[in-house]
C-alpha cells in the first residue's frame, strides 16, 4: 500500500508576528484506510486540513500527495478529492437536486447522485429549497457533495454531528463502503465512538504537535487496564470484583466464582476512547 | 473554459433565485418609468445618470448583498475545493455584475427610443462603457466587503463611499473644483464613468474627446491595478478565512 499524503516536518504560522499553529508536525496517511485526526479546539486540526486540501500554502517543510510535491499540483487534484464540511455549505434558495447540479458539473465524472441523495434519506427533499432542511438534513447534503465527484480521497469533519442514530449509521456504512472501494479517508471528530468504529488510525495532536499515532484498538490496550470486572448475586445483594485479565484461564478464584455464583455482569476493563483523548492531550481521568 | 461559463450561468441563476437581479431590474424599470413621464430633452439628459447610477452606487450594493449572502451560506469555500481556479471564480462574479448594468441600459434604451423615438445613441459603444463603468465600481466594491468585518460596517463604509465618489459629479458643474485641478474629479469612478456615458448623447468636441480619453484611462487604470494587486489576493485570502 502506498501512502495517499506525507506530512514531514510541517510548519505553519498564518502570519510573521503571529505563533506557530503547527510547530512540526509529521505524519502519514495510508492509502485505502480510514484516518482520524484528533485533537482539541485549536490543536491545528483545521489548519492540517487546509494544507491537505491545498487551501492554505507558504508551510515549511514538505507534503506529497501519492509520492507527489502537493505544492505542485494544479486545480486537478480536486478531482481527485472529496471535501465534507463541518457545517453546511449550500446555496440555501436552491433545492439540493439544483444545488448538486451545480457543483456536480464543475467535475469530468460526476457520480448519479440521485441514488445517493435518496440512500442518505433526502429522496423526498430532493426538489424541496435546501432553506427547508433540518440541520441533519443539510449535513447529509453535505456528505452528498463530497462523494459527487467519486472521490479518491475524500475529507469529511465531524460527519455525523447532528444527526439521528440512524441516519449516522447510513452514513457510516457508506464511509466503510467507500474504504472497501479502496478509497482514503481522513476524517476529523469529536464523537469518540465514531472514530472506534471507523478509523484505522488515529493521531493526536495537540498546540500543533503529533502527540500519538495508533489504532483505536492499540491505544485502548496500551490506556486500558487489563482486568476484569465481574457482578454476582449473593442472595439479595449485587457484588462485584476484578480479575486480572493475565491467564484468567488458570486463575481458581475465577474459575470458582463462574461455577458458583450467579453471574449478572462481566466487562474487561478496557478504557474508552473518550478518557484516552484527555489523558493523552494533557487533561485527568479518573 | 466550460468551468468558467457553468460557475457564470450559476451565479446567474443565484442571483436571480436571490432575487438580487430582479431587485436591479425593478429598479431599472423605475428609471423607465420616469423616462417615460418627462419630455424627450429631459429623457436624453437623464439617461447617462441613470446608467451611472445603475453601473456605480447600484451594481456596488447588489455585489455586497449576494456577497454575503454566499458567505453567510458558506459556499465560497466548497467552490475553492472544487476543480476550479479563483480567477475563473472570481471573474465570473465579475461577469454576472454587467448582467444588471446591460439590462438596465437595454430597458432605458427601449423606453427613450420607444416613448421619444431617440435613435441615436450608439449602443456598442454605451455596451463598453457599461462593462468598464461596472469593472471598475465592482473593484471598488470588493474593496468594501473585504474591508469590513460584516454587512453592517459595510453600508457605513457604503455611505462615506457615496459621498466622496458623486461629490466631483457635484462640484464639476457649480465650478467648485479648479481648472489647474479638474484631474482629480477622474480618480473618482462615478465622475470617469459620468463623462463617459454623458458622450453618448453630446455631440462630439475636442475637449469632450480628451476628457472622454482621461475617463476612459481612468477606468481601466483603476480596474488594471485594483483586480491583481488588491482584489484577488483579498478574494483567496477571504476563502482560506472561511
Amino acid at each position: 500500500m502506498s501512502k495517499a499524503f506525507v506530512l514531514d516536518n510541517v510548519r505553519f504560522k498564518y502570519n510573521s508576528k503571529a505563533p506557530w499553529v503547527l510547530d512540526p508536525i509529521s505524519l502519514s496517511i495510508e492509502e485505502g484506510t480510514i484516518f482520524g485526526l484528533l485533537g482539541p479546539s485549536g490543536a491545528g486540526k483545521s489548519t492540517t486540513q487546509k494544507i491537505l486540501i491545498k487551501l492554505l500554502t507558504g508551510y515549511h517543510g514538505t507534503v506529497t500527495y501519492f509520492g507527489k510535491d502537493l505544492a505542485k499540483l494544479n486545480q486537478s487534484f480536486y478531482e481527485d478529492i472529496g471535501v465534507g464540511f463541518e457545517f453546511p455549505v449550500h446555496f440555501n434558495k436552491l433545492t439540493g437536486k439544483e444545488n448538486m447540479q451545480y457543483f456536480a458539473s464543475l467535475y469530468k465524472k460526476p457520480i448519479d447522485f440521485i441514488p445517493l441523495m435518496i440512500r442518505v434519506g433526502l429522496g423526498e427533499a430532493i426538489n424541496a429549497q435546501v432553506s427547508t432542511y433540518s440541520k441533519g438534513m443539510k449535513m447529509r447534503l453535505n456528505f452528498v457533495r463530497a462523494l459527487l465527484n467519486d472521490p479518491k480521497v475524500l475529507f469529511l469533519d465531524e460527519p455525523t454531528n447532528g444527526l439521528d442514530p440512524s441516519n449516522a449509521r447510513i452514513l457510516k456504512d457508506i464511509i466503510l463502503e467507500e474504504k472497501k472501494k479502496g478509497k482514503t479517508i481522513f476524517i476529523s471528530t469529536h464523537l469518540m465512538g465514531d472514530v472506534e468504529e471507523l478509523c484505522d488510525e488515529v493521531t493526536f495532536i495537540s498546540k500543533g504537535k503529533v502527540l500519538e499515532t495508533s489504532s483505536p484498538k492499540a491505544l485502548k490496550i496500551k490506556y486500558g487496564k487489563r482486568e476484569l470486572k465481574i457482578e454476582y448475586a449473593e442472595g439479595s445483594t449485587l457484588k462485584s470484583t476484578i480479575f486480572s485479565m493475565e491467564s484468567l484461564g488458570q486463575n481458581q478464584d475465577f474459575k470458582q466464582l463462574i461455577e458458583t455464583k450467579n453471574i449478572v455482569t462481566m466487562h474487561s476493563q478496557e478504557t474508552s476512547l473518550d478518557k484516552i483523548f484527555i489523558q493523552i492531550i494533557g487533561g485527568k481521568t479518573e | 473554459m466550460k468551468n468558467w461559463f457553468v460557475l457564470l450561468l450559476g451565479e446567474l441563476i443565484r442571483l436571480w433565485k436571490y432575487k438580487i437581479l430582479l431587485f436591479g431590474v425593478l429598479v431599472s424599470l423605475i428609471w423607465v418609468l420616469i423616462v417615460s413621464l418627462v419630455s424627450k430633452a429631459e429623457a436624453l439628459s437623464l439617461m447617462p445618470m441613470l446608467l451611472v447610477l445603475d453601473t456605480g452606487m447600484m451594481v456596488i450594493i447588489l455585489l455586497a448583498s449576494s456577497y454575503y449572502f454566499e458567505k453567510q451560506e458558506g459556499t465560497i469555500k466548497t467552490l475553492f475545493v472544487s476543480p476550479i481556479n479563483s480567477i475563473q471564480l472570481l471573474s465570473a462574479k465579475i461577469t454576472a455584475t454587467f448582467v444588471s448594468g446591460i439590462i438596465s441600459m437595454t430597458l432605458i434604451g427601449l423606453a427613450v427610443w420607444i416613448i421619444h423615438g431617440i435613435n441615436t445613441i450608439n449602443y456598442p459603444l454605451a455596451f463598453l462603457y457599461v462593462v468598464l463603468s461596472t469593472l471598475a465600481h465592482v473593484s471598488i466594491g470588493f474593496l468594501l466587503i473585504f474591508s469590513s468585518i460584516d454587512f453592517m460596517s459595510l453600508l457605513m463604509k457604503y455611505s462615506m463611499l457615496t459621498l466622496i465618489l458623486l461629490l466631483p459629479s457635484v462640484l464639476e458643474p457649480l465650478g467648485l473644483i479648479p481648472e489647474n485641478i479638474h484631474w482629480i474629479s477622474f480618480l473618482s469612478p462615478s465622475y470617469a464613468s459620468q463623462v463617459l456615458m454623458n458622450s453618448l448623447i453630446t455631440p462630439m468636441t475636442s475637449t469632450i474627446q480628451e476628457q472622454v480619453g482621461i475617463a476612459f484611462i481612468a477606468l481601466i487604470v483603476l480596474s488594471t491595478f485594483m483586480y491583481p494587486l488588491f482584489i484577488y489576493p483579498a478574494f483567496k485570502k477571504e476563502a482560506t478565512r472561511s
